[in-house]
C-alpha cells in the first residue's frame, strides 16, 4: 500500500460525512459532498521587500450537492460544527438544501448518475515547500530579481514562486474519491525603461513540482535580459494580416480560446456556442489536432477527478481540422445527453461548477522551428502571452503578446514589436495553419476565468504554430 | 469555549518566536446566486463563509538599524488550536527571515468618512435579490421572434460582516453589500445570432443604473447584429467609453501609488507633470484626480484601508501635476513622504468636451471589445473590437471585428474628456475620453 499523503482534515471528515451523506441520501434523489483543504505557501521579492504569504487558492470548506424531481440545489459552508453530530448536521443542511430547491423556475435536469467508485490518487513534489527554509528561498527569489536588474536600462524586477498542494474528497452514497497533489509556478517580471518609456516582460514556469521549479526559472535570466533592452526599441507594427509563428504558449492559448472555451458544453446548453452547428465538420487545416483532458497530461490541469465526482478523461476536440465535441460538467452533460468528460471544475468550494478546460494542447506535427521561419515570406514569430479571450458565438480570438520579431525572406531582421494584439476569425485562423512543429511544451502559470471570474488553474500549449491572423 | 479570535491571539501571544506586531481580519459572508438561462433558473446556491487573515510582524535589529519582516495565513474556521498554532509559528519563522526596512502599523483611529448603510439593509431578505432580478430583466424590450433579449445572466448578492483589528489597539467593525452580475444579451442577425457580454458591480439596489446597464447592451447587441466589418481607418480619433475610459484615467491613479513609485515601477514624482511626454509637450486637457474612499453605489468604498490608516478624499493629481503619493503606509514612510492610505477607489473632474462635441467630427467609438487591457505600468492598451461606431463625417454605422491598440504615455497630453461624467468599476470619471493616434487595425486589406 503506497504511503497516503492525503490531509489530515478530510481523513478525519469521511466517517462523520459518510453518516451525514447516509441520512440525507434518504431526502434526496442524489446527495454529494465535494471537501477541500487545498494549503500553499507564497514568497515573493520586490525591490526592497520580501514576503511570505499564501496563494489566492488556499481554501478549506464543503459543498453539498442535492436533486431533487430534477432540481439541483448547492450549499456551500467553510464550518460545520461537527460536535453537534450527525443527526443535526443532516437535518441543518437539508433544511437549506430544501429551502433552495423551493426557489422559483429551477430546471429541472435528467438523474445525476452515482455509480459506485473507489479511487485515490496521491502524488508528492520532490522539494517540499512547506519544509524549505524561508530565508534560503527569498535569497534565491532576491537573487533573481537583483542579478536582472541593472539600474540603468532594466529599472525594476520582482519575483514570485507559489505552491500548493490541493487536497479534495468526494463522497457520495457510492462514490468514495480523495486526491492529493502539487503544483507550483514561478515568475520573473522586469522592466525596461528609457526615459518615459516603459517596457515589460516575464518568464514563469509550472508544474506537479515543488521548490526544484526555481531551477528552470533560474535559467531564464539571460534570455529576458536581452529581451528587456530589445523591446525598449520596439516599433509600431503596421496593422494588418500577416504570417505568423506562434510559440507553444501562444499556440496553446489559441487552442484555448478559439476551440476550448467554444466547446465547453454550458455554452451549448445557453446557446451560446457556434461549435453546435459544426459538430463532425471541418474547422481548421489537416494539420488540427486538439485536446483537452486531466488525464495524461502533466500540468497544473491534471488531476484525478473534477470537482463533481467525474474521472477525468483526454478529450480529443478537433481531429484533423474535423470538430468531434466539447468537454462536459455534469448538468450541461445531463440536460444535453452527451458524454461526461471530468471538466466540472469549481474555483473553489464556495463557488459553482462549471465545465472548464484542464490541460488543453494541439498534437505536434513534422516540422522544425527552423524550417517554419525559413518559409515566411513575411511575418512575425510571437511570443510572451499577455492575455486571450474568446468569442464562442461569434468566434472572434483576441491574443495579446509581449514580443514579436519581424521574419522577412526566412530570415529575423531583427526588428521588435512589443506589445502587439492579434486577431481573427477562429475557422480562418485554424484553417490557415500550414506548418505544426515536432515540439510539444505544456504551459501551466495562468489561470483561466468563465466570463470575468471563476478562476482555475489550466494549462496550455503543444507545438510551434504557423498561421495567418491580423496584427496592430 | 473560545471563539477563533481568542484563539488566534492566543496562538500570537505563546510564539516561541516573539511576534513584534499583528494585524488580523474575519470576513463573514453569506452569498445568495442565481444562474439564469433564458427567465429559467440553473440551479440555486447559497454559500456561507468565514474567513480570516493573519499577518504577523516580527523584528530584528543588525546594529543601529531595525528592520521588520511579515508573513501572512488564512485561519480556516475548521482548524484546531493545534492547526492555528502550527500556522502562525510557520507564519513568525518566515515573517523573522525577511528583513525589510522598520515600519508603524497604524494605531486606533476615528474614521474621517461615514459610509450610509446601503439600500439593501432596509429591504426584507426576501427581496433583496428579488430587486436586482426584476431591475435587470425589465430593461428586456416587449420580446420579439429576433430578440434582442437576455441569452444568460448570473447575479450574485454577497452580505459580509467585517472585522479588523491590529496589535495597536485598531478595531473597525463593518457590514458591507457587494453586488455582481455578469450577463450576456444575443439577437437574431442575417449570419446566425450575435451577442454581447458585460457584468456589473452594485452596493445598492438602484433599479435605474441596474437597468440602464443592461438596456444600452441590449440596444448595442441589436447593432451588433448589424455591423459591418471594421474597415482599415487612419488618422482618426479613438472614442473609448465607461469601463474602457476608466482604465485610462486609473493609469494616473495606480502610478501615482507609493508601492508603484518605491519599486520604480512608476516613474512618477511629486510636482511632476504627468500628462507631458516632455519638456516642450503642451496638454490639452489637464486631469484633475481625487482618490476617494466611498463612492455612492460602488462596493469597494471604505473608511480604512488594509492596514487600518483612516482614509479621506485626497486631490492626487490637479492640473495634469501631481500634488500628493496615495498607496500603503510603509511604501510612503520608506519614500519619506506623508501617509494617505491605500484607497480603492477614485475620481476624475469633468472635462471641457460633450460627448455631442466629441460625436461632431468623424470618430471611431469601440464600446465592447474582446477583452480590453491597459497595462499599469507601461500603460500599453490593445483590444479586439466586438462593437464599434465608425463616424465618416455624414453617418455613423455599426463595425465589428479588427483591433486598436496605443499607449497612454504617447496619447496623454493630447487626450480630451467629456463633461458628463459616471460610476464604472472603481471610479466617477468622465464616460468618454477621446485619444488621438490609436493604432487601428481594420478587416479589410
Amino acid at each position: 500500500m503506497p504511503e497516503s499523503h492525503h490531509s489530515a482534515f478530510l481523513l478525519a471528515a469521511r466517517p462523520l460525512l459518510k453518516e451525514v451523506i447516509g441520512i440525507l441520501s434518504s431526502q434526496f434523489d442524489y446527495i454529494s459532498v465535494l471537501c477541500t483543504d487545498d494549503n500553499g505557501i507564497s514568497y515573493a521579492a520586490t525591490p526592497g521587500e520580501t514576503r511570505t504569504a499564501e496563494p489566492m487558492w488556499v481554501q478549506r470548506g464543503f459543498v453539498f450537492r442535492a436533486q431533487k424531481q430534477g432540481k439541483v440545489a448547492e450549499y456551500a459552508v467553510s464550518n460545520l460544527e461537527v460536535t453537534l453530530g450527525a443527526q443535526q448536521l443532516a437535518d441543518d443542511i437539508a433544511k437549506a438544501l430544501h429551502q433552495l430547491l423551493a426557489s422559483p423556475g429551477l430546471i429541472a435536469y435528467p438523474a445525476i448518475p452515482d455509480q459506485a467508485l473507489t479511487r485515490e490518487f496521491s502524488m508528492q513534489a520532490a522539494e517540499d515547500p512547506f519544509m524549505a527554509e524561508p530565508e534560503q528561498v527569498l535569497s534565491r527569489l532576491t537573487s533573481l530579481r537583483e542579478t536582472l536588474t541593472d539600474r540603468k536600462v532594466i529599472v525594476m524586477a520582482q519575483s514570485r514562486y507559489e505552491y500548493m498542494r490541493v487536497s479534495r474528497m468526494f463522497l457520495s452514497p457510492r462514490r468514495d474519491l480523495i486526491q492529493t497533489f502539487p503544483w507550483s509556478q514561478a515568475y520573473l517580471f522586469g522592466i525596461s525603461r528609457r526615459d518615459q518609456l516603459s517596457k515589460m516582460s516575464y518568464r514563469s514556469v509550472s508544474g506537479r513540482k515543488g521548490l526544484e521549479l526555481l531551477q528552470e526559472l533560474e535559467t531564464t535570466v539571460p534570455d529576458l535580459t536581452q529581451e528587456l533592452h530589445d523591446i525598449l526599441d520596439a516599433t509600431p507594427i503596421e496593422p494588418g494580416e500577416y504570417e505568423v509563428i506562434l510559440d507553444p504558449d501562444m499556440a496553446g492559448t489559441l487552442a484555448h480560446e478559439a476551440f476550448g472555451h467554444g466547446v465547453e458544453t454550458d455554452m451549448f446548453f445557453k446557446k451560446r456556442a457556434k461549435a453546435t452547428e459544426y459538430l463532425g465538420k471541418r474547422v481548421g487545416s489537416e494539420l488540427v489536432t486538439m485536446y483537452d483532458g486531466a488525464a495524461d497530461a502533466e500540468q497544473t490541469g491534471s488531476f484525478l477527478f473534477d470537482d463533481e465526482g467525474t474521472l477525468a478523461h483526454k478529450t480529443k476536440i478537433i481531429d484533423h481540422g474535423i470538430l468531434l465535441g466539447g468537454i462536459s460538467d455534469m448538468l450541461s452533460s445531463l440536460a444535453l445527453h452527451i458524454p461526461q468528460t471530468g471538466n466540472g471544475r469549481r474555483e473553489a468550494f464556495s463557488h459553482k461548477a462549471y465545465a472548464r478546460m484542464t490541460n488543453t494542447y494541439f498534437e505536434p506535427g513534422t516540422a522544425t522551428l527552423e524550417e517554419m521561419i525559413a518559409s515566411v515570406k513575411h511575418g512575425w514569430q510571437l511570443s510572451r502571452l499577455n492575455a486571450g479571450m474568446e468569442d464562442p458565438r461569434n468566434w472572434g480570438i483576441q491574443l495579446l503578446c509581449m514580443v514579436g520579431r519581424e521574419i522577412v525572406n526566412g530570415a529575423f531582421t531583427g526588428r521588435v514589436a512589443s506589445p502587439i494584439v492579434c486577431s481573427g476569425y477562429v475557422p480562418d485562423v485554424l484553417s490557415a495553419i500550414s506548418m505544426v512543429s515536432k515540439d510539444f511544451a505544456l504551459s501551466g502559470s495562468g489561470a483561466c476565468g468563465k466570463g470575468k471570474k471563476e478562476y482555475v488553474k489550466v494549462s496550455s500549449g503543444g507545438p510551434y504554430v504557423k498561421t495567418r491572423m491580423r496584427l496592430g | 469555549m473560545m471563539n477563533m479570535i481568542d484563539t488566534i491571539l492566543e496562538g500570537v501571544k505563546a510564539s516561541k518566536i516573539a511576534i513584534s506586531d499583528w494585524r488580523l481580519v474575519r470576513k463573514q459572508g453569506t452569498r445568495k446566486e442565481q444562474y439564469f438561462v433564458g427567465s429559467d433558473a440553473e440551479q440555486a446556491r447559497l454559500v456561507q463563509e468565514t474567513k480570516y487573515s493573519l499577518t504577523v510582524y516580527v523584528d530584528t535589529i543588525d546594529g543601529d538599524k531595525k528592520f521588520r519582516g511579515e508573513a501572512t495565513v488564512s485561519i480556516q474556521p475548521t482548524l484546531t488550536a493545534e492547526e492555528v498554532s502550527a500556522k502562525i509559528a510557520q507564519a513568525a519563522y518566515a515573517a523573522s527571515k525577511s528583513r525589510n526596512q522598520w515600519f508603524e502599523l497604524p494605531g486606533p483611529a476615528e474614521p474621517k468618512v461615514s459610509i450610509p448603510a446601503s439600500g439593501f439593509k432596509a429591504l426584507p431578505e426576501s427581496q433583496q435579490l428579488e430587486e436586482v432580478r426584476k431591475a435587470l430583466f425589465q430593461a428586456v424590450p416587449e420580446s420579439t421572434a429576433s430578440g434582442p433579449r437576455i441569452n444568460s445572466l448570473e447575479l450574485f448578492l454577497t452580505h459580509e460582516e467585517n472585522f479588523m483589528l491590529n496589535s495597536k489597539g485598531f478595531s473597525h467593525r463593518s457590514e458591507a453589500w457587494k453586488g455582481y452580475s455578469e450577463f450576456v444579451v444575443d439577437s437574431a442577425s442575417q449570419s446566425g445570432p450575435v451577442e454581447l457580454f458585460d457584468d456589473i458591480e452594485f452596493s445598492e439596489p438602484d433599479r435605474e443604473r441596474l437597468a440602464q446597464t443592461i438596456g444600452a447592451r441590449l440596444a448595442e447587441v441589436r447593432d451588433r447584429a448589424a455591423a459591418i466589418p471594421l474597415p482599415n481607418l487612419k488618422d482618426i480619433p479613438v472614442i473609448l467609453r465607461g469601463k474602457e475610459a476608466e482604465q485610462v484615467f486609473a493609469w494616473f491613479f495606480h502610478n501615482a501609488r507609493t508601492e508603484m513609485v518605491f519599486s520604480k515601477a512608476s516613474s512618477f514624482s511629486v510636482g511632476m507633470n504627468v500628462q507631458k511626454n516632455g519638456d516642450t509637450d503642451s496638454v490639452l486637457e489637464p486631469l484633475t484626480v481625487w482618490a476617494e474612499p466611498f463612492l455612492p453605489g460602488l462596493p469597494a468604498s471604505t473608511p480604512f484601508d488594509s492596514d487600518g490608516f483612516p482614509l479621506e478624499r485626497t486631490l492626487v493629481v490637479e492640473n495634469g501635476v501631481l500634488k500628493t503619493l496615495i498607496g500603503s503606509v510603509r511604501h510612503a514612510d520608506w519614500l519619506s513622504v506623508p501617509r494617505k492610505g491605500a484607497f480603492p477607489l477614485f475620481s476624475v473632474e469633468p472635462g471641457t468636451m460633450p460627448l455631442s462635441e466629441m460625436h461632431a467630427s468623424p470618430y471611431l467609438e469601440p464600446v465592447m471589445f474582446s477583452d480590453f487591457r491597459l497595462d499599469p505600468v507601461t500603460g500599453s492598451f490593445g483590444a479586439e473590437i466586438r462593437l464599434a461606431y465608425y463616424y465618416d463625417g455624414i453617418k455613423r454605422v455599426p463595425v465589428t471585428g479588427g483591433s486598436i491598440s496605443g499607449a497612454v504615455p504617447v496619447l496623454r497630453s493630447t487626450m480630451r474628456c467629456s463633461t458628463e461624467r459616471g460610476l464604472a468599476t472603481m471610479s466617477l470619471c468622465p464616460i468618454a475620453v477621446k485619444l488621438q493616434g490609436v493604432s487601428i487595425t481594420g478587416m479589410t486589406e
